[in-house]
C-alpha cells in the first residue's frame, strides 16, 4: 500500500539523528593466512566438507567414480564439462522434477579460505534448486581462485546481478539436543575439487 | 493491551526446581557460548569487526529513510515487488493477499523472528492456508504446539527423547527412538514432500543491502533455499532495521553472524536474492511494527542493531537457568527484555529485572548493543511509568533518607546487627525473609568499620565537609535529560 | 598522599575487616588514609531498582565529601563503577566540573595499587589454593581484567596482585568469569536463579580444588557465603585486600566474626 510507504517514511523522517558515517573497512587490519589452500582445506573440513586436489577434470571423474554413492547413483546431473551425468537438468519443466537427483556436480566461481565457502552464482546451474535438492553435491573450483576472507570475496564479486550463494560444507543441523547431524534438508555430503 | 503481567520469577522458580534439567539446559547453552569463543579467538580483528558492524548500523539508523528508498529502487529495478507494512496486522494482510491472489493453499516457511512477532502462522491458518515451518527446530515445536524458546535454537529446551516422542506421534517414527541422526532423517523425508508440494515459500531476511537491493538469507539446513527455489513465489519478510548500507558491509556481518550464533565460521548457505528467479515472483515486505518508535529513543535505539544471533541468550546466566519460555515473549533473553517492554512496559515489567547486570551480554554482542545499560534504563522507565510495586518505591525512598543521615545509618546498622544476633533462628530465617530462603544471613560483627576507625584512628579526623551554597547545590541538582 | 577511604555500606556494617585490611594495606604502602564519616552509600541499590532520582542526592553528597582528598579509594568494583560510570548524568554546569575532578581521582583498590602505588611484592605468605572470582562490575564496567567474551589484552589486576603473594596458588576455574548471581536486589527478586547461579560458582571452585573464593567485591562473597553456610560446603571467602594485608584463611568465618 503506497499510503503505508509514505506513512512509514514520514515517521522515520520526523526524527533526525546526528550524522554517522558509513565506516571505512581497513583491510590491513584483517587476518592474513600463510597458505590460502591450507586454510581453505582446514576450514572446509571443519564444516564437514571433503577437499580433493586434482590436476584436471579427468582426475575428478576418477575420484567420483571411486565413491560408492556416486557409482550407485541413479540420477547424476553435471554442468562441469568433462564430468558425465545421466540426467539433463535443462530438460526439466518444473523444479520438482529434480526430486530424484542423487548427485549434482557444478562449477564454483571462487572459494574463501577463512570459512571454506564457495561462491556459486545462478548462471552455474540451470535451476538453483539443484544446489539444494541433490542428495550429494560436488563443486569444482580452480585452485587459484582462492581469496582470504569475506571482504576480499565481496571485493572480487563487485556488482553482480541475479542470484548467488556461498556454500560452506554440507547442510547440517544441531536442533536435536545440540547433536550435529550432517545432511539436514540440503545435500548430505559436499565434495570440493580444487583444480590445477 | 496487556492482559496480565509476565511473572518471570515465578516461571524461573519452576524451571530451577527441575534441577537436573536446568543444569543440562545451562550446560547446553554454555557449550554454544564456548564454540563462539573458539571462533572469535581465531580472528585478531574480532573487536574491530564489532566496531565496524556497530558503525554500519549507526549509519543505517541515521539515514534510514534514504537507505530504504535506495533499497526499494534497486530491488524493484531487478523485478522484486516491495511492500510496506506499518504494523503486524498489515504485514499479515499483505502476505495473505499475495497468497490468495496467486491461489496458494500450501506454503513452507523458514525461520523468521519477524513472522513470529507478527503471529503470521495463525493468521494464515485461519484463512485455510497450510503453513509448514521448515526449520527442523521450528517444525518440532510446531508439532508440539509450543513457542520457540530461543531465536536460533528453537528446541534447545527439549531433550532428544522429547523429540523422539513427538516424531513418533506425528511422523510415525519408532517409539522411544531418540537417535538424532535417525530423527533428522525422518524429518528430512517428511519435509522434502512439503518443499516439493509447496506453492510459495516465506523466508525471513538476515540482511537487506541498500546499495544493491539484495536480500540475504543465512541458513544451515537448506530449508530456506529449498523453500524459495522450488515454489515459484518467494516472500521475504523483514523488519526495517535489517537494512545495511553497502554490499561491502556484508563482509563484516557475515564474518560475525554465524560465529556469534553457533560458533561456525559461516552458515552452510548464504543466499543473495536480487530479483525473482526466471518465471517467478519475489516479494519483499518491509515492516515497522514499533521499530521507528525504538529508533526515536536515544536510550534504546541501538537495540535495532540486533542481527538476531542469540549470543546474548547463550551467555546470559539467567537465561541459561530459567529457559526461554520464562520470558513469555517472542524474543527471550537479554535482547528480548529490551525489545518487549517497548511494546508494553507494564506487561513486561519483570523482564528488565530478570538480570543481575553482569554485562556479559553487552560484551558478547557482535553489534555492540549496550544491553545491560539498556536493561538498567528500562528499569528507570518502568519506575517512571509507575509500574514498580509500591513497596519497592517506598523502600528505596526510605533507604535514600536513611543514607542521607550517617548517624542514623550507623544506629540502624547497629540495631540490625544486634537484632540478628539476639533473635532466635526461626524469627530471622523464614520464608518472609526472602534472602534466608536459600542462604544464611550475613555475619553480625560486634563493631562496624566506622566505630573501629573512630576508636583506632581517632587522630585521622575527617576533614570538614565544605559547605556548598544553595545556588551551587541547585545547579548540581538540575539534571539534564536528553530527549 | 591523602586518601579518602570510600567504604561500601555493607562492608562498613557487615564486613568491617575488609575496610580495616584496606586501610592497613594502604598505610603500609605509605599513604595517609582518612575515613570521612559523613559517607554512607553510593546509591547503587536505588539506581538499580529504577529509582535513580532518589540516588541523585547521594551523588551530590559523594562529591561534597570526597572533594578534598588527593585520591578516593574503594575496595569494591561495583561501588566504584557506580561513582565513576553512573553518576555523571546527575550533574550539570559547575557541578559537572566538580564531579569530573572527583571522578578522575576515584579508584577501585586494585586499580589504585596498580596505577599509583605499584607494589613489588607482598610480605605475608598465603599458602592456600585460591579461586579468582571476577566480580562482574569490576570486570566489565571498570575493565579490571579481560572479560572472557572480549578479545582484547587487559591485565587481570587482582590476579597480578595476588601473584606477588608468596606461596599463593591460583586454581583454574571452568568458567572464568560467570556471574555469582548476587546482582543486588536481584538476589531477592529472582531468588531461585540467584541461588542456582551462586551454587554453580561454588561448585566450580570446589571442583577446581579451591580453599577460598577471592574477589574484589564483598557483596558477591556475602551472597556466596550465605549459600556455603547453608550447604556446608568447605570453601572460604575472602576479599583480596584481606589476603594482601596478611589475614588468615578463616578471617570471614561466621563463627569467628559472630563469636
Amino acid at each position: 500500500m503506497s499510503d503505508s510507504r509514505q506513512i512509514m517514511l514520514d515517521r522515520i523522517r520526523s526524527r533526525t539523528l546526528p550524522p554517522a558515517e558509513a565506516p571505512a573497512i581497513d583491510l590491513e587490519r584483517m587476518i592474513q593466512y600463510e597458505s590460502l589452500p591450507d586454510q581453505f582445506r582446514d576450514a572446509a573440513e571443519f564444516v564437514g566438507a571433503t577437499v580433493h586436489h586434482c590436476a584436471g577434470v579427468s582426475e575428478v571423474q576418477t575420484l567420483l567414480d571411486g565413491m560408492e554413492s556416486f557409482r550407485d547413483a541413479r540420477c547424476i546431473a553435471s554442468t562441469v564439462s568433462g564430468i558425465a551425468g545421466n540426467f539433463d537438468a535443462d530438460k526439466i519443466t518444473k523444479p520438482q522434477d529434480l526430486a530424484n537427483l542423487d548427485w549434482m556436480v557444478i562449477n564454483g566461481r571462487f572459494a574463501v579460505a577463512e570459512n571454506g565457502a564457495i561462491w556459486v552464482p545462478a548462471d552455474e546451474v540451470p535451476d538453483r534448486a539443484q544446489i539444494f535438492i541433490t542428495q550429494h553435491l560436488a563443486i569444482v573450483v580452480p585452485k587459484d581462485e582462492l581469496v582470504p576472507h569475506m571482504h576480499a570475496a565481496y571485493d572480487r564479486l563487485g556488482t553482480f546481478s541475479g542470484y548467488g550463494v556461498f556454500v560452506s560444507g554440507p547442510s547440517k543441523t544441531a536442533d536435536i539436543e545440540q547433536s550435529l547431524v550432517l545432511g539436514a534438508h540440503g545435500c548430505r555430503t559436499l565434495n570440493i575439487f580444487l583444480l590445477g | 493491551m496487556s492482559v496480565s503481567t509476565i511473572d518471570h520469577p515465578a516461571a524461573a522458580k519452576q524451571f530451577v526446581a527441575e534441577k537436573e534439567r536446568m543444569q543440562w539446559h545451562d550446560m547446553a547453552l554454555w557449550f554454544v557460548r564456548n564454540k563462539r569463543d573458539r571462533q572469535a579467538e581465531t580472528l585478531p580483528e574480532w573487536e574491530y569487526l564489532r566496531e565496524l558492524a556497530s558503525a554500519a548500523k549507526a549509519h543505517t539508523q541515521a539515514n534510514l529513510a534514504e537507505l530504504l528508498e535506495t533499497f526499494e529502487r534497486h530491488a524493484v529495478a531487478q523485478g522484486a515487488i516491495v511492500h510496506w507494512a506499518v504494523d503486524a496486522a498489515e504485514h499479515n494482510a499483505i502476505v495473505l493477499k499475495i497468497l490468495q491472489d496467486n491461489g496458494v493453499e500450501r506454503i513452507v516457511k523458514s525461520k523468521s523472528m519477524l513472522t513470529e512477532e507478527c503471529h503470521l502462522n495463525p493468521h494464515l491458518e485461519a484463512h485455510g492456508i497450510e503453513v509448514i515451518d521448515s526449520d527442523l527446530g521450528e517444525r518440532i515445536i510446531q508439532m508440539r504446539g509450543e513457542p520457540p524458546s530461543h531465536i536460533v535454537l528453537p528446541a534447545i529446551h527439549l531433550k532428544k527423547e522429547d523429540v523422539g516422542d513427538t516424531f513418533h506421534q506425528h511422523l510415525g517414527t519408532e517409539a522411544h527412538a531418540s537417535d538424532p541422526k535417525y530423527l533428522t532423517e525422518a524429518a528430512r523425508g517428511h519435509l522434502r514432500n512439503k518443499f516439493l508440494s509447496a506453492q510459495a515459500g516465506v523466508t525471513g531476511v538476515n540482511f537487506a543491502v541498500a546499495e544493491t537491493g539484495a536480500v540475504v538469507v543465512c541458513t544451515n539446513e537448506g530449508n530456506a533455499d529449498l523453500g524459495s527455489s522450488l515454489p515459484p513465489i518467494h516472500i521475504a519478510c523483514m523488519g526495517i532495521e535489517k537494512l545495511i548500507p553497502r554490499q561491502a558491509d556484508l563482509g563484516v556481518f557475515l564474518r560475525l553472524l554465524a560465529r556469534s550464533a553457533t560458533g561456525q565460521p559461516i552458515t552452510t548457505y548464504s543466499s543473495h536474492f536480487q530479483g525473482p528467479k526466471p518465471g517467478g515472483q519475489l516479494h519483499i515486505v518491509l515492516v515497522d511494527n514499533g521499530r521507528s518508535k525504538i529508533r526515536d529513543s536515544d536510550d534504546f535505539r541501538e537495540a535495532l542493531n540486533c542481527i538476531r544471533c542469540g549470543a546474548c541468550m547463550n551467555t546470559c546466566p539467567v537465561y541459561r537457568r530459567s529457559g526461554g519460555h520464562s520470558y513469555a515473549a517472542v524474543v527471550p533473553g537479554p535482547i528480548g527484555s529490551v525489545l518487549s517492554p517497548a511494546s508494553d512496559a507494564e506487561r513486561h515489567s519483570s523482564l528488565p529485572f530478570a538480570c543481575s547486570l553482569c554485562g556479559s551480554c553487552t560484551d558478547v554482542c557482535p553489534v555492540k548493543i549496550p544491553l545491560h545499560h539498556q536493561l538498567l534504563a528500562w528499569r528507570q522507565e518502568i519506575a517512571r511509568q509507575g509500574h514498580l510495586p509500591l513497596s519497592k518505591r517506598l523502600a528505596m525512598r526510605g533507604a535514600s533518607m536513611l543514607f542521607a543521615r550517617p548517624r542514623l545509618f550507623a544506629t540502624v546498622g547497629w540495631l540490625g546487627r544486634q537484632t540478628l544476633r539476639i533473635l532466635p533462628r526461626f524469627l530471622t530465617h523464614h520464608r518472609f525473609n526472602t534472602w534466608s530462603v536459600e542462604r544464611e544471613m550475613p555475619p553480625t560483627p560486634k563493631t562496624s568499620f566506622r566505630k573501629w576507625f573512630a576508636k583506632h584512628r581517632a587522630e585521622n579526623v575527617s576533614l570538614p565537609i565544605v559547605s556548598v551554597s544553595a545556588d551551587q547545590r541547585r545547579e548540581s541538582i538540575r539534571t539534564e535529560k536528553s530527549s | 598522599m591523602n586518601i579518602g577511604l570510600f567504604v561500601p555500606c555493607y562492608i562498613d556494617q557487615l564486613y568491617p575487616d575488609v575496610a580495616i585490611a584496606t586501610l592497613e594495606l594502604l598505610e603500609q604502602l605509605g599513604a595517609r588514609v582518612e575515613f570521612p564519616t559523613a559517607q554512607t552509600c553510593c546509591g547503587q541499590p536505588m539506581a538499580n531498582s529504577g529509582c535513580a532520582d532518589v540516588a541523585a542526592p547521594m551523588a551530590y553528597r559523594f562529591v561534597d565529601i570526597f572533594e578534598p582528598y588527593d585520591y578516593v579509594v574503594c575496595p569494591s568494583g561495583s561501588c566504584t563503577a557506580m561513582v565513576v560510570k553512573h553518576y555523571e548524568h546527575f550533574f550539570s554546569g559547575a557541578g559537572l566540573e566538580r564531579y569530573r575532578r572527583v571522578q578522575e581521582k576515584t579508584f577501585e583498590l586494585s586499580q589504585f595499587l596498580h596505577q599509583v602505588i605499584r607494589p613489588e611484592r607482598f610480605e605475608h605468605p598465603f599458602p592456600h589454593r585460591v579461586g579468582l572470582h571476577q566480580s562482574c562490575h569490576g570486570l566489565r564496567e571498570l575493565r579490571l581484567g579481560q572479560s572472557s567474551e572480549t578479545m582484547t589484552n587487559c591485565h587481570d589486576l587482582m590476579g597480578d596482585l595476588l601473584a606477588k603473594v608468596p606461596e599463593l596458588e591460583v586454581v583454574p576455574l571452568s568458567r572464568k568469569d560467570e556471574c555469582c548471581g548476587f546482582g543486588g536486589t536481584f538476589a531477592v527478586a529472582e531468588s531461585d536463579v540467584s541461588a542456582a547461579m551462586g551454587r554453580a560458582r561454588i561448585a566450580d571452585h570446589a571442583q577446581a580444588g579451591a580453599d577460598v573464593m577471592v574477589a574484589g567485591d564483598m557483596s558477591c562473597l556475602m551472597h556466596v557465603q550465605g549459600l556455603i553456610k547453608r550447604d556446608g560446603t568447605p570453601l572460604e571467602v575472602m576479599h583480596f585486600a584481606q589476603i594482601l594485608a596478611g589475614r588468615s584463611l578463616q578471617v570471614n568465618s561466621l563463627e569467628k566474626v559472630n563469636g
